[in-house]
């Protein structure tokens, strides 16, 4: 174990350098590698320190570009969780973002979960939460709902969710092929589909990310449940430009909510984009994230609430 | 799975990490430092994202890949997020190189001085590309610069580097129409800590968009320059120190266009003639290949390389 460490004879204190308060929200932010060397994610945890912990939250977020797209909404959404009193961590998984890769660059699903087991066995280790509610965004509710399933169904969040892998790969190949017609130096290139491509050849580029054929046909055969825990609580958020849940997720609802889960939703107006937006505009500063992060802070907190 | 949870640093092959959050004024900057398993080479390189919606591995982890390759090279690295984006505190309200941003940069440049770093080389991609060339003419302990596609026409405004007005209106506009939706008005009417969060949120955007019209940025005592410097007093101070600037600019991409049209950046060209530019056939803004993001990473240390020679020859 190492707790310290000196450069060109500087002494280096991590434990000084690795977390930090917010004296006017009380929150405490504290970030760590997690893991065996070289298989190490890059987690953050975000925890109340002026009231007490009421309860934890684990943030799974997506992949490739939508990593990027969601990634200060998660962070805004674990600030304001840790603000009423839920300890929450978010993590990077291996091979995206700080986190180390894998041997063989393709993240798989079990590989997915592995690293959210890593980060919820951190939040229980710093904050003492053995269940914890399970926040997935987009193809991460995938990982957040076979976790609740795994304990004991635990209250779920499915933000934006990918309802089926096999979704996923579709919407971001079309996202590649619109983007590549756009760019000058991809006309260049076969108008196939990149989906279709990678069911020959090793990996491919979509959206300016490697996708494996490995990870697209072991990522794009996983699907939400069919049914989720009796009385199990969950809320499905969706962004949409329109005011009605679309159809993949009605069905979801309508057949979970049949099955005995207990769903709300939450409908945020705004258009779900698969590249990261060419705007300046604050994360902080846009009305459907406002949305998200109340909406989804609210819930959880009423949910814990309402738990005896 | 579970894994062994205490381990502060990473032992690696060739580098070890560790996350930070650095103090910067009223904000604390995240990023991550990659050190050398060997010996160090005395330089430290800092990587900068390109703004908004970026973060410290950049996109698709170029910067991760980056920083752990030139550890071979001894150097140690750190990538960084700016206030507001991130990890870090804050809210990155536009794109004036001033205030807070410049602090951001010095609570980086200072740590790394402070854990050893002799000089101190910036590395930044577009926006991030102007951070750097600004923090390589404010800060003595900045030897090189690296910018991917810098738009540096920005630099031609001086210290206005900030959206126009008639941008400021759009948003203002989006803004209100955003907030005026019906979902967003139920909430306000029936949901009190919603409304009082959001009042706090519009009290805060419109002092920053106040300050940022008056130009009453928050002081900050360690940038004492509230605006970008002139081009001529930027680069003269560069060329006067001897820091090196490296360029990487794609051919068909504005910020390249900009500067080889004759009489687009007057000033600038003027100034800017002994830039060493590399120019490449494939796009580099936005990283938004494959192909362009293994460019900048080869290219980048493929650079360093050469300049840690350079650095020798000259001490």
């Amino acid at each position: 174990m190492s707790t310290s460490s000196t450069t060109a004879g500087h002494h280096l204190s991590p434990v000084e350098q690795s977390c930090w308060t917010d004296t006017e929200t009380g929150v405490t932010e504290e970030t760590k590698f997690l893991g065996l060397p070289g298989q190490q994610i890059l987690a953050f945890l975000h925890r109340p320190t002026s009231r007490a912990v009421v309860g934890g939250v684990v943030i799974c977020g997506s992949l490739f570009e939508d990593f990027q797209i969601n990634y200060r909404r998660e962070v805004l959404v674990a600030r304001r969780l840790a603000q009423r009193g839920f300890a929450t961590v978010r993590f990077h998984y291996r091979s995206v973002g700080n986190s180390d890769g894998l041997p063989s660059g393709a993240v798989s699903f079990d590989s997915m979960v592995e690293d959210a087991s890593t980060a919820a066995t951190w939040l229980a280790a710093r904050a003492g939460i053995t269940r914890p509610v399970m926040c997935g965004s987009r193809l991460g509710a995938l990982v957040a709902a076979h976790l609740a399933a795994r304990g004991g169904h635990a209250p779920l969040v499915l933000w934006a969710p990918i309802l089926s892998g096999g979704d996923f790969f579709r919407g971001m190949s079309r996202a590649s092929l619109l983007a590549g017609v756009r760019a000058e130096a991809r006309k260049r290139q076969s108008s196939a589909s990149t989906e279709g491509r990678l069911r020959t050849e090793a990996s491919v580029e979509m959206l300016a990310n490697r996708v494996h054929r490995s990870s697209y046909e072991d990522l794009g055969s996983r699907s939400l449940p069919e049914a989720p825990g009796r009385g199990q609580q969950v809320l499905l958020v969706q962004l949409a430009t329109g005011d009605a849940l679309t159809a993949g997720p009605q069905a979801l609802v309508s057949r979970w909510r049949a099955a005995g889960a207990v769903v709300d939703v939450l409908m945020v107006r705004a258009r779900q984009v698969w590249t990261v937006p060419d705007q300046w505009q604050p994360e902080e500063d846009r009305a459907p994230t406002l949305a998200l992060v109340e909406g989804i802070s609210t819930w959880v907190d009423g949910m814990a609430s309402a738990t005896p | 799975m579970t894994a062994p949870l205490e381990q502060d640093t990473r032992r690696a092959s060739a580098y070890d990490e560790l996350p930070v959050y650095l103090p910067a004024g009223d904000e604390h900057v995240f990023g991550v430092v990659t050190r050398p398993a060997g010996m160090s080479n005395g330089t430290a390189v800092l990587c900068m994202h390109a703004g908004a919606q970026n973060l410290s591995s950049h996109r698709n982890g170029v910067w991760t890949r980056l920083c752990r390759e030139v550890a071979a090279l001894g150097y140690t690295t750190l990538r960084m997020d700016f206030h507001g984006t991130g990890d870090s505190s804050g809210v990155l309200v536009d794109r004036a190189v001033s205030g807070q941003t410049n602090a951001d940069v010095d609570a980086a440049v200072q740590w790394l001085s402070d854990h050893g770093a002799k000089r101190v080389v910036v590395v930044g991609t577009c926006w991030g590309a102007l951070v750097a060339l600004i923090a390589a003419a404010r800060r003595p302990e900045i030897s090189s610069a690296c910018l991917i596609s810098p738009p540096l026409r920005l630099l031609e405004t001086g210290g206005d580097v900030t959206k126009s007005s008639g941008q400021k209106h759009d948003q203002l506009g989006r803004a209100a129409a955003q907030v005026f939706q019906p979902s967003v008005v139920r909430r306000l009417v029936a949901n009190r800590t919603y409304r009082s969060w959001l009042i706090g949120r519009a009290r805060g955007r419109l002092t920053r968009s106040y300050a940022a019209a008056t130009g009453r940025h928050a002081p900050d005592p360690r940038s004492p320059d509230a605006a970008a410097p002139a081009p001529e007093r930027l680069l003269g101070s560069l060329q006067r120190r001897g820091v090196r600037v490296h360029v990487l600019f794609g051919a068909q991409e504005r910020t390249y266009q900009d500067l080889r049209t004759p009489g687009t950046l007057p000033r600038l060209q003027a100034a800017a003639e002994w830039f060493d530019i590399d120019v490449s056939p494939i796009s580099v803004h936005g990283l938004s290949t494959l192909e362009s993001q293994d460019l900048v990473v080869r290219h980048v240390h493929e650079w360093l390389a050469q300049d840690l020679q350079v650095t020798a020859a000259t001490e």
